[in-house]
Formats: C-alpha cells, sequence, structure tokens
C-alpha cells in the first residue's frame, strides 16, 4: 500500500513520518523544512510518502507543485492528510479539495496537546464519514490508528461539497469525457476550472475560461471557494469553539517585532557567534592537544617509513585537524537548531524583508542564509520554498557567500594558529554577506520589480523549543559533518598525500619539490602569487577544498603545517579570504545544478572563485603597500573613496533627471486623454 | 480602504480581495475574505497580519493593497445597506 502524508506547512506532517516510519527527516518550527518528497517502507507491504506542505491544490511555489502532482498523479492507494488541531477551519480547505480530486483520504488531527479549546473529534468524525486521528508528539505513537485509517480511507470516501451547485453540476456534465481522458476526477476539473486553474484547464486542453452562469463574473472564481469554506464552517460548528489569537505569541511579538526589531535580531546574531567561537575555543584546543599526542606512537610503530608518514601526516593530521573543530560546528547547530525550533526563524524573515526586497528578494531567503551558516547544499535546497523563478535562482546562485561550518573550521584553524582574535573570523562572515549582496544586486539589474516575489508567507506562533527536537537536529548534523570528514576529507587526505609524498619518476619521496603535486600545482601556483601565497602547498590546499571544504586544513596539515604553507599572517589572512568566497564544494554545485541547471552550476562556480581572487588581491596588496609606504596608501585609498563617492553623486543625480523628465511625460500624457 | 493604510493595533474584517489573480486566489484558498483581521505589526512594507484569530499572515505592501478592510462599526453598517 502506498500512502501519502500531505497537509497545510508546519503541521507535523514530517515529525509524523519521523515517528511512524523511525527516520529523523528534518523538521522545524517554520514554513518549507520540507522541499522534496520523502519516502520509507514500513512494514513488507506499506510505503509512506512525506510530500512538501501546501496550501491548496493550486500551487504557488516549486514545492507545491510537487505536492499537487504528486497527490494527483501519483498513484496512492491512500492521502493521510495532517490538520493542525488550532487551525483546523484552513487546513480543511485542502482536504475538501484533495476529496474533491478523487483521493482516498484520512484525516489526522494534530497538536493536540496545543489546541486552545476542547474537539468534538466525534461529532466531527461521524460528519465527515471517516475516522479522524487526534495525535500530538506527548501522546503514543500514532502508527496504527494512522495506518487503519488508510486502509479505511481506501474504502470509504468523505462527504464533499455539494455537486449539485447549477454551474458545477454542469460543467462536471461538460467535462466528463475530458476528464477521464486526462485520468482527473469530473468534480474536480470542474471545480479547477471555474476556478480558472491554468494547469488543469491545460490538462483538460481547454484554453479559454468557461462562463460558470453566475450573476457577477468577477466573483465566479470563487464560487467554489465559497461553497468549500460555507460547508467547512457547517461541519465545524460545535465541533469546537470560536478561536482567538494566541496571547502568548501577541505579547511577545509586541517586542520582537516592534522598534527594536532590528537591534534584537542583530544581537541575537551576535550572540550566536561569540557564544560559537569563545565557549568552543577551550574544548577545541583540548581536542587538538589530544590529538597531538597521537603522534608518539605512531612514529614507534613497527611499520615501513610510508606506513608511518601516512598515518601520522595523511590521516591523523589531516582528519584530526578537522575533527578538533567539532566542538565550534556542534555549538553553531545548536543555537540555530533552538531559533528555528522557537519560531523566531519566521521573525526573522518579517524583520530582515524590508531589507532583502532592495536586492530582488524576499525575507524568505532568511531562511536560506541562516541554514548556509550549517551547510550550503542545504541552503540552496531551501530556495524552493522562495516564490519566483528569477528571485529562486539568485538565491541558490549568492548563498554559498555565506560561510558554512567547514569554511569555519578553516578560518578557526587559521586564525587560531596566528593568534587573531575571533573578529578576525567575524569579518570574513560580514565578507560573505557583503559579496553575495553585492553579487545578488548586480544579478537583479536591469529586473523591473521583483516578479512574483510578493510575501504571503504564514507566521508560526512561538514554541518552547523541544530538546528532543533540538537535539536531533545537532545529532543529524554532527553526523553528516562526521561522516563528511570520515569519508571525503579521509579521502581527499589519502590522496594528497600520495600525491605530495610520491613522484612519477622516484616512488616515494617523502615530499620535496620532486613530488606529483608539487609539479601539477606549481603550474597554477604562479596564478596566486599576487595574492600572496602562490606556492604549490597553497595552491594543493585549495583545490581539495573543491571535495569538500574542511580537506582545506587537513592537507594544509599533512603538508607541514601553517608555517609551511604562509610566509606570513597576512599571506594567511588573503588565503582566508579566498577560501571564504571561492567556488563551493562539490555537494553544492551538485545541488545548485539540480536546482537551476549545469549552466547556473558553472555560473556560480566562476562568480564564486572571481569574487575571492578580487577580494584576496586587494586584502594582499593594500596590506604590502601600507607596510611599505604608508603614505602611497592613504593616497591610494582616498583616490578609490573619492572616485566611488563622485560616482553614487553622478548616478544619483542622472537617476534623479530620468525621474523627473519621466513624470513629466507621465503627466503630460495624462492631461492629452 | 486597504490593509497597506491600516497600522499596527487595528482590528477590523476583511471585505474584499482585488487585484493580482494569483495573490487572490491564494488569499481565498486561506479563506480571508470575511474574516476578522487584527494587524500586529507593521515593518518595511511588510503587514504581519492573523485573520480569524486562527493564523498570522506576512503580506507584502503590493498584497496589503488588495485586501479590502473595514473597521467593525464600519462592517455592519456596510451589511445593513446592503440588506436594504
Amino acid at each position: 500500500m502506498k500512502i501519502a502524508l500531505c497537509g497545510n506547512p508546519n503541521v507535523g506532517k514530517t515529525t509524523l513520518f519521523n515517528r511512524i516510519t523511525r527516520s529523523d527527516a528534518p523538521v522545524g518550527n517554520w514554513h518549507g523544512v520540507t522541499v522534496s518528497v520523502r519516502t520509507k517502507r514500513v512494514g513488507a507491504d506499506t510505503i509512506i510518502a512525506d510530500l512538501p506542505g501546501a496550501y491548496s491544490l493550486t500551487p504557488r511555489t516549486a514545492e507545491e507543485k510537487i505536492t499537487r502532482d504528486e497527490v494527483l498523479y501519483g498513484g496512492y492507494d491512500a492521502v493521510v492528510y495532517v490538520a493542525e488541531a488550532n487551525n483546523l477551519r484552513r487546513n480543511l480547505y485542502m482536504f475538501m479539495q484533495l476529496v474533491e480530486a478523487g483521493a482516498a483520504v484520512a484525516l489526522v488531527v494534530n497538536m493536540t496537546d496545543e489546541a486552545k479549546s476542547p474537539i468534538n473529534y466525534a461529532l466531527l468524525s461521524s460528519r465527515l464519514g471517516i475516522p479522524v486521528v487526534p495525535t500530538s508528539i506527548r501522546s503514543h505513537n500514532p502508527k496504527s490508528e494512522i495506518l487503519d485509517a488508510a486502509k479505511h480511507a481506501a474504502a470509504v470516501a468523505p462527504r464533499h461539497i455539494p455537486a449539485d451547485v447549477p454551474s458545477i453540476a454542469a460543467l462536471r456534465e461538460q467535462l466528463a469525457g475530458a476528464a477521464k481522458r486526462a485520468n482527473i476526477a469530473p468534480l474536480f476539473a470542474a471545480v479547477k476550472t471555474l476556478e480558472g486553474d491554468a494547469d488543469i484547464m491545460s490538462a483538460l486542453n481547454i484554453s479559454e475560461k468557461i462562463c460558470g452562469h453566475c450573476r457577477n463574473c468577477e466573483n465566479c472564481m470563487d464560487i467554489p471557494a465559497r461553497l468549500r469554506y460555507g460547508y467547512i464552517d457547517k461541519l465545524l460548528d460545535g465541533v469546537m469553539d470560536k478561536r482567538t489569537e494566541d496571547e502568548r505569541t501577541r505579547r511577545i511579538d509586541r517586542i520582537v517585532l516592534g522598534k527594536a526589531a532590528l537591534p534584537i535580531f542583530l544581537a541575537v546574531m551576535v550572540a550566536v557567534f561569540v557564544i560559537t567561537f569563545e565557549a568552543g575555543k577551550p574544548l577545541s584546543e583540548l581536542l587538538l592537544s589530544l590529538l597531538g599526542r597521537l603522534n608518539a606512537p605512531i612514529s614507534r610503530l613497527n611499520a615501513p617509513e610510508w606506513v608511518r608518514s601516512l598515518l601520522a601526516d595523511g590521516i591523523a593530521a589531516g582528519v584530526g585537524g578537522v575533527l578538533a573543530f567539532l566542538p565550534q560546528v556542534v555549538l553553531l547547530y545548536f543555537l540555530t537548531a533552538i531559533l528555528q525550533d522557537s519560531g523566531y526563524m519566521s521573525r526573522v524573515a518579517f524583520v530582515t524583508d524590508g531589507f532583502f526586497k532592495r536586492f530582488g528578494l524576499t525575507g524568505r531567503a532568511a531562511f536560506s542564509a541562516v541554514l548556509g551558516l550549517g551547510c550550503s547544499a542545504t541552503a540552496v535546497l531551501a530556495t524552493r520554498g522562495i516564490a519566483g523563478r528569477k528571485a529562486r535562482r539568485n538565491a541558490a546562485l549568492v548563498t554559498p557567500f555565506c560561510p558554512c561550518s567547514a569554511r569555519l573550521a578553516v578560518f578557526t584553524a587559521i586564525s587560531g594558529y596566528f593568534g587573531m582574535s575571533g573578529f578576525a573570523v567575524a569579518a570574513m562572515y560580514v565578507l560573505g554577506i557583503c559579496a553575495a549582496l553585492v553579487a545578488l544586486k548586480l544579478l537583479s539589474l536591469g529586473r523591473s520589480e521583483a516578479d512574483g516575489t510578493e510575501l504571503i508567507m504564514e507566521m508560526p506562533p512561538y514554541r518552547l523549543p523541544s530538546v528532543k527536537r533540538v537535539l536531533s537536529v545537532v545529532w543529524r548534523n554532527t553526523v553528516s559533518f562526521a561522516v563528511r570528514v570520515g569519508t571525503t576529507v579521509l579521502a581527499v587526505g589519502v590522496v594528497t598525500w600520495v600525491l605530495c609524498n610520491f613522484s612519477t619518476v622516484y616512488g616515494y619521496t617523502g615530499g620535496g619539490e620532486t613530488s606529483i603535486m608539487n609539479t601539477a600545482a606549481g603550474l597554477v601556483a604562479p596564478i596566486f602569487a599576487p595574492l600572496g601565497f602562490g606556492s604549490w602547498r597553497a595552491v594543493a590546499a585549495l583545490l581539495s577544498g573543491i571535495a569538500a571544504k574542511e580537506s582545506v586544513i587537513s592537507v594544509i596539515a599533512s603538508l607541514g603545517g601553517m608555517d609551511a604553507v604562509f610566509a606570513t599572517q597576512t599571506a594567511a589572512t588573503s588565503f582566508m579570504i579566498f577560501t571564504c568566497l571561492y567556488l563551493p564544494c562539490v555537494a553544492t554545485l551538485a545541488a545548485i545544478a539540480g536546482e537551476c541547471g549545469g549552466r547556473y552550476a558553472f555560473l556560480s562556480a566562476a562568480m564564486h572563485t572571481v569574487a575571492a581572487y578580487a577580494a584576496s588581491l586587494v586584502y594582499y596588496q593594500s596590506a604590502m603597500l601600507f607596510a611599505a609606504n604608508i603614505t602611497a596608501f592613504i593616497a591610494v585609498v582616498a583616490s578609490v573613496a573619492a572616485f566611488v563617492t563622485i560616482a553614487v553623486v553622478v548616478t544619483a543625480i542622472v537617476r534623479r533627471k530620468k525621474h523627473t523628465v519621466t513624470k513629466a511625460r507621465k503627466s503630460k500624457h495624462g492631461q492629452k486623454t | 480602504m486597504t490593509l497597506s493604510d491600516c497600522k499596527a493595533e487595528f482590528s477590523g474584517v476583511v471585505v474584499g480581495v482585488r487585484g493580482d489573480a494569483e495573490v487572490h486566489r491564494r488569499l481565498v484558498d486561506m479563506g480571508v475574505p470575511g474574516s476578522e483581521c487584527y494587524v500586529r505589526a507593521v515593518r518595511g512594507g511588510s503587514t504581519l497580519v492573523c485573520f480569524g484569530g486562527e493564523f498570522s499572515v506576512v503580506t507584502a505592501a503590493s498584497v496589503a493593497s488588495q485586501i479590502e478592510v473595514a473597521r467593525r462599526y464600519e462592517n455592519r453598517a456596510l451589511r445593513k445597506s446592503e440588506r436594504r
């Protein structure tokens, strides 16, 4: 039996999926966590699919389209519709649409522990004619009740809106043949045609809107929606009390979304970073010293020199060097998980919406930006929830500029070794965000007002972060990080060790100028000389970062450490800047290719590398000029500042003149007509 | 008046949704027309409004300008005139 779990966003579908299937799919207290279909087998003969959240079967975003197509054409034996107890009226709307579409639907009412007033499930069940399964995270695992309800749904259909309304009944007859050919239920075909649903009309080969023969053509398309809500209101009469707003959420929002909204948001972000770096530092140093003690027993091993070198330099130094920064990475995951689970993330989108609009996006992009702090590949996938194809693409292209946890490990290693303060690491994040904003501005040049980026976003209520959910998120992300280190980083470390310690002519050389890596990377190294790190070792580290950014540290460690790779602190900082911005890892590029196409993955790689080279070049050459001749440095900076100021002023004057001319033309045209 | 004209703490009823077809469809599907509304916050052109005491939605200025609202006492007068 094939069962689909669907419903509005943030009703707990994935949490239920995890409970029923004993999985650990990502969950969160905000809309748009699930962006693709996830399936798992339960028992011998049942497959359950978790679909992305959707408000109706008229999709607005890519993920809603996935849900609509799965439900209509996915061949499911039953659809388990999950509704939220505190939002039954709106949640039952899509339930009604599913019934009209002929799906075998069962109803689960979730979050019953948070219900503001009692709900009479027995009365609702008798009116619908199907079992209604109430459930919550505190209740027992509802697996058997849900599977039974799904089996019952496959046999008995719930009652739907009356189909004897003249306009709908007539259309149903008219479209019966076309609906049969398109494999769509006639009632569903009729109501969607009346609503003017372009996708369904295209499936039915209807090109023109069909008149519903009601008195007011402007409201014709709303007839089905009015009928559905009228039916839902009758269904819910006596089932529950009239709803009032969540008072706790209202009071907190008065502060969090009031005049102090932006300062509160900035304070929260600063607190996250300060705690991550400062609290994680002592643990990181302890781990590094513990891992360093492995060298002694390895050197005493009774094995050939190349084996000892592989274990010490290729594996222990490389993998250990990355694992030492696990405390910072875990802390970052923990704090962002709390922010997500509490409901504050959606407030962030609201607070930053005005800011993102200047760059052709909406506040929804804030989700991707925060997710990008953990993993860029996940953040790229989260851009599916952004309405508007161009906005979605632009967000996917620039999201990797936000430094991920892997790059954090690189920053922390370099800044820690050279004694730089935590501000150096924070500066990398600021640099990444600024680069993202500049790239967004350039990508949105020439476009008129953002297409399809109007923000209609539901705001979830505040919830106390669930310890279980937060720890589950931290555990999942930490395991993913550790697995990446254990597989990709280890593999890259071993391959790099081989390339650095073997020569095509002499075999094992133990490193040096004759190694394969020296020869290959040495060909490319001169390109990076103006950036301060034109050595083959630095280039080898950068090349390894294409597979996984954590490999950069492991390769540096296996090639002799920071002193061997960087001549000065300035060169190391320049390298840090380059690592912050250059092309994303293979997993992220694959995610971009999947979302936007291979051409845009290539564009993203090129854009990132050019930005990294430019930023690194400006920094290193400025630093060298400052050290060599401070007067010349000040003169250059002043000239650049003057040039930028003149350019901004001239642009503003030209824009004002254009605006005045356009306004004058418009008023002239208005007078003529 | 429309939702974009309302300040924070405004309480009223949605009397109609006009304008862009896609946005109209979404708001109708969410049950916005005819429901009570309360404006919780207005920020940078976006309006956070609670509909029907059940759910809260952030709408951009261009969407808020499509939602026609009336204060509760205005709506009662509107319904009286429609009944006549």
